[in-house]
């Protein structure tokens, strides 16, 4: 079965053929794949040469921990790739931004509605583990909705700010 | 020496403390807030009491159950550890008028040097040379008009500050007024005092500090320096003792400021003076912390000195077990912090339990944890949770050792920040010993990637993953969905091959 990896823009072909091998760049290579604790931790022989390797799965993208580096991979077959070409890759760009809490906390300060940000803008803060911490916008835009005001407790995942 | 001691804290420090103590024979009390309740603290205690709900204020800083628990459980004496009330000299007062010896300075040297501004007032008065700034607490327009003659930039300091708290860095004078109502708001929020100060940025600086004993007998030594400049946001992430960047004959001198300092303020037991170096080694007096450092353990390294039981000893009157020519440096010992922050994720801390666990061990590697599989780590305390320490015969060494047990210390469950520790120990100006404290902050970056050969493996591996669940799609329900943020569970029924 063929995959294609994505990973900075960086497009790698993966071939897993049977009797462990994998082809990949051409080369073909004998793979030897363990899960070590039935949770994120994965030992991997890739032609005798041993990696240890965490990973954490958000549907198709992995984030992949190898020696303290982190590569973000998207995989894709044949079909998902021809769906996402469909879709454009350009949805994030024009869609809205949604800020949400990454953690429980409290709100300390907050952008208004109507306000033009740039990306990267600190647009919450959220106070929590002693510290406040500054939430970005991952892209600039106009504040479209404020879902909270400062002195607010927040859940992890609630929708802070909506940036159109 | 007293019998019984009770330790005022939690996490990593409270285990570290007790374990002095079992060492040298004394019965030991833990508190817990009701979070706590399986903490390894707990465990390893002799006595345990619960002192209330999680939050900080509702337990661990709860001075009145403290004293009511040390009382009830008959303990002679109480060990703050650092952070909580370590430095609180209301607290150390309390002790006192119950009657329990408090194992660290007196609170009126507490108090003298917790003031940031008294304390550069007492050390410059012993001719130690202080960073240039202002001297008295002033109000907001006055400290417009001190800040011309500081010059800039200049850092807004709250008096009571401390671990960057309260602490602004200011560019040019229309950026001052702000910055000192976000310092005062967070100073007066995370001490209940809002008193600022204005201090020149020495820059580029190292920030080399020195550790101080002193008994009650008047004896001062200093047990020689620790590297400190590797800060993110003026928070320390990695130690190393000695410094790249003191020879002998520096040493000594900073060594002697750092005791006229201690004496200055008539210290008592274990302390830290902290100073900056400049490029063209000019050292300033910074501020003094009047508790045990987190960073401790590698002046333990390397002069063979266990800091927690000299403060024990000294607590309970005794002198010093050391004299100045006893204290040899030797080889290399190097601290990184291991935070529950996510490095990859602008250092957002990371909440959850700990699924999975594997420490280093080994020669030369020291671990001061408080995790366990099972754990909880919370939002509400600090997110150190375990010191990496190793040492080596010299800084190589030291740092070879440290890329290993780095890639041997594995923490699932939440985000840490093993794997930015990891990428530092990789930088050529960290192995080169060329830094100082604006490199993490301004010559550092961590970004997702890295070397083409890990990067070609991670394909492979998120290849498998997939190939693995489309094969089992066919037949066995899905996982539930894993969300960004924590490791979780989702490679058990995948079986792979």
């Amino acid at each position: 079965m063929k995959y294609t990896a994505i990973i900075n823009d960086k497009v790698y072909g993966v071939e897993v053929g049977a009797n462990n091998t994998v082809v990949i760049n051409g080369q073909v290579h004998k793979v030897d794949f363990r899960s070590i604790d039935g949770n994120a931790q994965y030992s991997l022989l890739l032609d005798n040469t041993s990696w240890e390797a965490l990973v954490d799965r958000n549907g198709d993208e992995y984030r992949i921990l190898i020696g303290g580096e982190l590569n973000i991979v998207v995989v894709q077959d044949e079909r998902t790739r021809k769906m996402a070409k469909a879709e454009g890759a350009h949805a994030v760009m024009i869609g809205e931004a949604i800020i949400k809490a990454p953690m429980p906390g409290l709100v300390r300060g907050v952008v208004s509605v109507g306000e033009q940000v740039v990306a990267k803008q600190g647009v919450v803060i959220l106070e929590a583990m002693k510290m406040e911490n500054e939430l970005r916008t991952p892209r600039a835009g106009i504040v479209k909705e404020v879902r909270v005001k400062a002195g607010d407790s927040v859940e992890q995942g609630q929708v802070l700010v909506v940036i159109k | 020496m007293f019998k019984k001691v009770l330790i005022a804290n939690r996490g990593e420090i409270a285990v570290r403390v007790l374990r002095a103590c079992r060492e040298l024979g004394l019965q030991t009390v833990a508190v817990f807030s009701e979070v706590d309740r399986n903490a390894l603290h707990v465990r390893y205690a002799d006595e345990a009491y619960c002192i209330g709900p999680a939050p900080a204020r509702d337990s661990y800083l709860r001075i009145d159950r403290i004293i009511d628990v040390a009382m009830r459980a008959r303990a002679e004496a109480i060990h703050p550890g650092y952070g909580f009330l370590a430095e609180n000299d209301e607290f150390a007062r309390a002790c006192a008028e119950a009657g329990l010896i408090f194992i660290g300075p007196p609170p009126q040297v507490m108090q003298k040097m917790g003031d940031k501004i008294e304390a550069r007032r007492t050390v410059s008065r012993q001719g130690v040379p202080v960073v240039p700034g202002t001297y008295e607490p002033l109000r907001d327009e006055e400290m417009l008009a001190a800040a011309k003659q500081v010059g800039f930039p200049l850092f807004v300091k709250a008096a009571a500050g401390g671990g960057g708290k309260g602490m602004r860095r200011v560019e040019t004078i229309e950026d001052l007024p702000s910055a000192i109502a976000r310092a005062r708001s967070e100073a007066e929020s995370a001490f209940g005092d809002g008193t600022l100060y204005l201090e020149r940025i020495v820059k580029p600086a190292r920030h080399i500090e020195f550790q101080i004993l002193a008994d009650a007998r008047g004896n001062v030594i200093h047990l020689g320096e620790r590297e400190c400049s590797i800060q993110r946001r003026h928070q320390k992430m990695v130690e190393e003792a000695p410094s790249v960047a003191l020879d002998d004959k520096l040493r000594e001198k900073m060594g002697k400021a750092a005791v006229a300092a201690a004496k200055a303020a008539g210290y008592v037991n274990a302390g830290t003076i902290e100073f900056l170096l400049d490029k063209e080694r000019n050292f300033y007096f910074l501020e003094m912390n009047t508790r045990l450092q987190v960073e401790h353990p590698v002046t333990e390294l390397v002069t063979g000195i266990d800091i927690v039981k000299e403060q024990l000893r000294i607590a309970s009157g005794r002198p010093l077990s050391y004299q100045q020519q006893d204290v040899q440096q030797r080889g290399w010992a190097i601290e990184c912090r291991i935070t529950a922050e996510d490095p990859y994720n602008g250092f957002l801390p990371s909440t959850g339990k700990i699924i999975s666990l594997h420490e280093p061990t080994g020669p030369g590697v020291r671990l001061e944890s408080a995790l366990f599989e099972g754990f909880e780590v919370s939002l509400y305390y600090d997110p150190l949770i375990a010191k990496l320490c190793v040492w080596g015969p010299d800084r190589a060494a030291a740092i070879m050792r440290m890329k290993r047990a780095l890639s041997e210390y594995k923490i699932l469950g939440i985000a840490t920040s093993i794997p930015f520790h990891q990428r530092l120990f990789q930088s050529t100006s960290f192995i080169g010993g060329v830094f100082d404290t604006t490199f993490l902050d301004e010559r550092f970056t961590l970004e997702p990637g890295g070397s083409e050969e890990v990067e070609k493996v991670a394909a492979i591996i998120a290849a498998l993953l997939t190939h693995d669940r489309r094969q089992h799609a066919l037949s066995i329900p899905p996982p539930t969905r894993s969300t960004r943020g924590g490791w979780k569970r989702f490679g058990a029924w995948e079986g792979l091959r």
